[in-house]
């Protein structure tokens, strides 16, 4: 059972002050398709949401997930759907609470839908990666 | 060479067997071998230094023995050729195998769980205790049946037992305390046509956030089990960020459940809470329940022993705050239940019930059980006997109750939830302390 939820605003304002404490903007740089050094989007994998759920990005850019050391639930990053071709079983990360960072290059352009299987109807990503 | 050529010899001594007694199909010998397949494992001398190894090399319905020791690791079964995998640890108690998260990896970071299947039908673990764990001691992710018997779980970051769209299966005789979240939790169970019952039964949870916990759960049967130290005791749950709500269709039966008042909340607990997020207007869990059926519909709570928790025996409420307003105090029965005053022992109030919903009642509970009153609807309607057709309909609750709820969850600091409880010495029990942070 995840923090309670029966005042929705108060659940709410701590979901966003939650989202402001731990979600960094950028972090680490990765290195691209090309070899060149591009910079990583962050995003936090939380109770119960993405600390973002839309993100673009350019091809050959990373992504690094990293949960949250607040949580308490488990959680995963799975590909749902994506570019044809994209193998969904290399962007699907472990399942678990905390302790976990999962950094993926992107180098094929499309659309990518992540949802937590846990928790589908409240972590859901959409990421977009331009040519 | 002349190790890979002991092990072949026995292999083609077993193929020259089979040819002799007869034809057997390619199939059947491979059925064969699966199902008389033990691995061993133990920290020397044997073929596999680690379950993972062990687990790698089985097939199904294999059985993997587990020496005693202290496994430092977290074990991934994954997929369906695993099915009918049986891990025992071969100890004389839970124990002697331990398997350890401090300092365990796993590919993405730490290790998240001591044993973790995913997508694995009938799934056995015995006879084993998982500790410290980032996650969870025993998790199974997606499965038809499993077992898990004579576990030890404890001080795991979420929950120590732990199954998630599961049909069918059983927890028994197992024990967890010192658990993050709950020590037992059955979380979203996929609606069925024909329901298979997951049974938890023999379980001793204490000194837990909650002793069971689960999330949209349904055909679960909770019995002759023991939750007492626990922040709350047994507490199913509607939640909208987990698949198939509501939590229906659960019986809570023949249990002992008392001295829930471990306040977690209080600076230095030895568990961490899950309400130690940031904001000062969060909701924090009620501390000091026995049974709590959150937006739950169709539970029934019978025969149960539920005494010594200082702010409810049982209670039952929704959450109006669920946009789908699935979580609904919908139908739930509480009935033939012995009370606080049948062991001298009281519970703040025997029952507490927020109006909403439709239909919960309360029958052949222990004479003198008492009852949360509210100041604007009688006890004869919101502790009505069943059947009957009271309540709002809704999720919203009578308007006195709701604020005795709002008032709890909301309390700032938390601790100050024990304000409001009726605190008293418990008569002594043989065996047990009472715990309160």
């Amino acid at each position: 059972m995840k923090r309670n939820t029966l005042i929705g605003s108060g659940a709410a304002l701590a979901a966003v002050a939650a989202a402001a404490v731990v979600a960094v903007p950028v972090t680490a740089g990765a290195t691209s398709a090309h070899g060149a050094k591009a910079t990583a989007k962050h995003i936090t994998v939380a109770d119960d949401y993405f600390s973002k759920s839309n993100l673009k990005i350019k091809k050959g850019g990373a992504v690094n997930f990293v949960w949250s050391p607040q949580n308490f639930e488990s959680h995963n990053v799975t590909l749902v759907k994506g570019p044809k071709g994209v193998k969904h079983g290399q962007f699907t990360s472990v399942t678990g609470s905390t302790g976990i960072r999962f950094k993926r290059t992107f180098k094929k352009p499309g659309v990518y839908h992540f949802i937590c299987t846990i928790h589908p109807g409240t972590m859901i990503l959409t990421l977009t990666v331009s040519k | 060479m002349a190790r890979i050529a002991r092990r072949c010899t026995p292999v083609v001594a077993c193929a020259l067997l089979a040819c002799a007694a007869g034809p057997i199909t390619a199939a059947q010998a491979a059925k064969h071998k699966a199902k008389s397949q033990t691995l061993v494992v133990c920290k020397h001398g044997c073929r596999y230094s680690t379950i993972q190894q062990a687990v790698n090399h089985s097939g199904r319905k294999a059985t993997i023995d587990v020496r005693p020791g202290k496994y430092v690791e977290g074990v991934f079964v994954k997929g369906h050729r695993h099915d009918g995998l049986h891990i025992i640890g071969i100890g004389k108690k839970p124990s002697a195998v331990v398997i350890e998260g401090r300092h365990a990896h796993g590919p993405e970071g730490a290790a998240q769980n001591g044993i973790e299947g995913d997508n694995v039908n009938n799934l056995d673990l015995e006879n084993m205790k998982a500790e410290h764990f980032a996650s969870n001691g025993f998790f199974i992710n997606g499965c038809k049946g499993y077992e898990m018997k004579d576990l030890i779980v404890g001080f795991n970051h979420s929950y120590g037992m732990y199954v998630f769209k599961c049909v069918g299966g059983r927890m028994t005789q197992s024990v967890g305390y010192g658990n993050g979240d709950s020590a037992f939790y059955v979380g979203g169970t996929p609606f069925q046509k024909h329901p298979i019952q997951t049974t938890l039964d023999h379980l001793r949870g204490y000194e837990n956030v909650l002793g069971y916990s689960g999330t949209n759960s349904k055909y679960v049967v909770i019995r002759d089990s023991e939750f007492y130290n626990n922040g709350a005791g047994i507490v199913p749950n509607t939640l909208q960020s987990e698949p198939w709500q509501p939590a229906s269709s659960g019986l809570i039966e023949h249990n002992l459940v008392y001295w829930n008042n471990f306040d977690y909340y209080r600076p230095g607990s030895p568990v961490r809470t899950v309400s130690s997020g940031v904001g000062s207007k969060q909701a924090n869990y009620p501390i000091g329940a026995g049974v709590m059926l959150f937006g739950t519909t169709d539970w029934t709570v019978k025969d149960n022993s539920i005494f010594g928790n200082f702010l409810w025996g049982a209670a039952a409420f929704s959450d109006p705050t669920n946009p789908t307003q699935k979580a609904v105090n919908d139908g739930n029965r509480f009935i033939d239940n012995k009370m606080g005053g049948v062991f001298n022992d009281a519970n703040g109030a025997d029952f507490y019930n927020d109006g909403s919903g439709r239909g919960t009642c309360f029958e052949g509970n222990s004479a003198g059980s008492t009852f949360d009153h509210s100041n604007t609807e009688p006890d004869s309607q919101l502790y009505a006997s069943c059947p009957n057709s009271f309540g709002t309909g809704t999720t919203a609750a009578d308007s006195s109750q709701f604020g005795k709820l709002a008032a709890i969850v909301l309390s700032n600091p938390p601790t100050d939830q024990e304000k409001i409880w009726h605190v008293h010495a418990h008569p002594p029990r043989k065996g047990r302390t009472p715990f309160e942070g």
